[in-house]
């Protein structure tokens, strides 16, 4: 488990100091998909750099089963935003070689590694001597993902992963995160999204920040079920539970539908009934 | 770090030093640095000192973040300082073995630390408190009696202030990269020196290449706003005010005081 307590941290802009985050208390569990959500500016971003170690807070703690996230970094992966801007490599195959060879694995199970990532994302065995530069933009996202995966992180942190991509490879990033967890039930999966469906649809469990702090934690039903609270963040609730108020608006109560599935269920009840 | 540096960066505000005319600002900022540059005695070389930070005290900019701007440039003064103090000749301060300093050394050395901390601070507040546009269109101004040579004053004065504009925004994604790599497991700064080259690929070519990337769209930008395809006008009108007038004033008694006191040395 991933545990912030207390955890403050700033940074100096041009215009003073800005408190990203303040007196910050929160859990990534394992075995859960967690979703960070919160405006612009919320300090999701620096969630995310305390969560993985890369930023230690000025006061409180970050730890990961009681250690310091910054000693742990081994252990953690990061898909930033934008990935595909940190490929250099002369071929996709050494790209993802890259992060395992730093953490000094080698031969076999070096191949083994970039065997596993490459099928993970879907990435064709005729694309691994390629170039990364040739790709195109989503296959070069899956190729930074996988350069990620490849070190078999037990904890994997993603910032907007899904940011400019088409629905499917939305969807193929998002059942990667649950086939992931699938199979190793210890892990600890959290992302940064701004889209309410996503946090909706494939989140166990929601983060909501505002200026700096926790403003809501819970399962999607309980973090969405107030509706206020969100609008007063500069958040909107999930589409399913527009539609929902909407019929229910019209007397037709269908109950809280939040995922796609449940309002296509709840619709099709409802229409079956009449 | 990288994201420190902070020539080329625009803060807005509305001091007396954002409220100047772009043209007296650069002029000011180049009769600085050359006057920095000739101070050769520590009392001009202080006077100096006591205009930079006038000037930054009424950017009204916060001065912890002016101060963090020169962060990026320590190692390069320390390296110049070292030099200095070990290489010039003169009176013996101490010695061991065949290493020594002089008191000529410690002098050179240390004017020339402060020389360069006043040259990047005059020239940091002129970005600072100038928008990127002005910076262009005042410069575009300055060039224009060059016109009369074929000199194509527009393009040098938006050359000049892409290339300040841009320096800020690649060290934020210098460091971005950076981050990103480190994520992956990648050590910069340590082992030896071929290693530590190597270890900076995987930072240089995605750097390069956002490079292009990014000049691609701004060159296509720049071409869907027509530019290029005919006389170009600032959008506001320069105008040479009274704080202008004040601002020349203060320089020129600025200037004639440090040549008296540089005379009497």
């Amino acid at each position: 488990m991933i545990e912030f307590s207390n955890a403050s941290y700033s940074y100096t802009s041009p215009l003073g100091t800005v408190q990203a985050l303040c007196g910050v208390n929160a859990r990534l569990r394992r075995g859960e998909i967690t979703a960070v959500i919160g405006h612009t500016g919320s300090g999701k971003s620096t969630f995310m750099d305390l969560a993985a170690g890369l930023a230690e807070p000025e006061r409180g703690s970050v730890t990961l089963d009681g250690f310091d996230t910054a000693s742990q970094r081994k252990k953690i992966g990061v898909v930033f935003q934008y990935p595909e801007y940190q490929l250099f490599a002369d071929t996709v195959r050494d790209d993802i070689a890259f992060g395992p060879m730093n953490f000094g694995i080698k031969g076999s199970e070096l191949n083994e590694r970039i065997k596993y990532s490459a099928e993970i994302t879907g990435l064709d065995d005729s694309l691994l001597s390629r170039s990364p530069f040739e790709l195109s933009g989503g296959q070069k996202r899956m190729a930074a993902a996988a350069g990620v995966l490849a070190m078999k992180p037990e904890i994997l942190l993603l910032d907007e992963p899904a940011a400019g991509l088409d629905p499917s490879l939305r969807e193929q990033i998002f059942s990667i995160m649950r086939q992931l967890l699938d199979s190793n039930g210890n892990m600890i999966i959290a992302f940064v999204t701004h889209s309410m469906e996503d946090a909706a649809n494939y989140a166990d469990r929601l983060i909501l920040l505002d200026h700096g702090c926790v403003a809501a934690y819970g399962t999607p039903g309980e973090v969405f079920a107030k509706r206020e609270l969100l609008y007063s963040c500069g958040l909107d609730i999930p589409a399913p539970l527009k539609i929902a108020d909407g019929l229910r608006s019209l007397g037709d109560d269908i109950g809280g539908a939040i995922t796609d599935d449940e309002i296509f269920l709840s619709v099709k009840n409802m229409l079956s009934s009449i | 770090m990288l994201r420190d540096i902070t020539i080329g960066r625009y803060v807005p505000g509305n001091s007396a030093l954002h409220r100047l005319d772009p043209r007296t600002k650069l002029l000011g900022a180049l009769v600085y640095s050359a006057a920095v540059l000739s101070c050769s005695s520590f009392i001009s070389m202080s006077a100096a000192g006591a205009a930079a930070a006038a000037a930054a005290l009424i950017s009204k900019i916060p001065v912890s973040y002016i101060i963090k701007g020169l962060k990026p440039l320590r190692w390069f003064i320390l390296f110049t300082v070292i030099i200095n103090l070990f290489c010039i000749d003169g009176k013996i301060l101490w010695h061991l073995g065949a290493v020594h300093i002089t008191y000529e050394g410690v002098s050179a050395a240390a004017l020339l630390a402060l020389r360069f901390i006043f040259f990047v601070l005059g020239t940091s507040l002129l970005t600072l408190t100038t928008p990127p546009i002005a910076l262009t269109d005042g410069l575009a101004r300055l060039l224009r009696p060059l016109k009369a040579v074929k000199l194509p004053a527009d393009d040098i004065a938006m050359i000049i202030s892409i290339t300040l504009r841009f320096i800020p925004s690649f060290a934020d994604e210098a460091e971005r990269i950076m981050k990103a790599q480190k994520a992956r497991g990648a050590d910069f700064g340590s082992g030896s020196m071929i290693s530590r080259v190597r270890s900076i690929m995987p930072v240089t070519i995605p750097l390069f290449i956002s490079v292009f990337r990014r000049a691609d769209e701004l060159s296509l930008a720049m071409d869907a706003r027509c530019y290029g395809k005919g006389v170009r006008n600032p959008r506001k009108k320069f105008f040479f005010g009274r704080t202008d007038a004040y601002f020349s004033l203060i320089m020129i008694i600025f200037c004639g005081f440090l040549a008296i006191i540089e005379f009497f040395n």
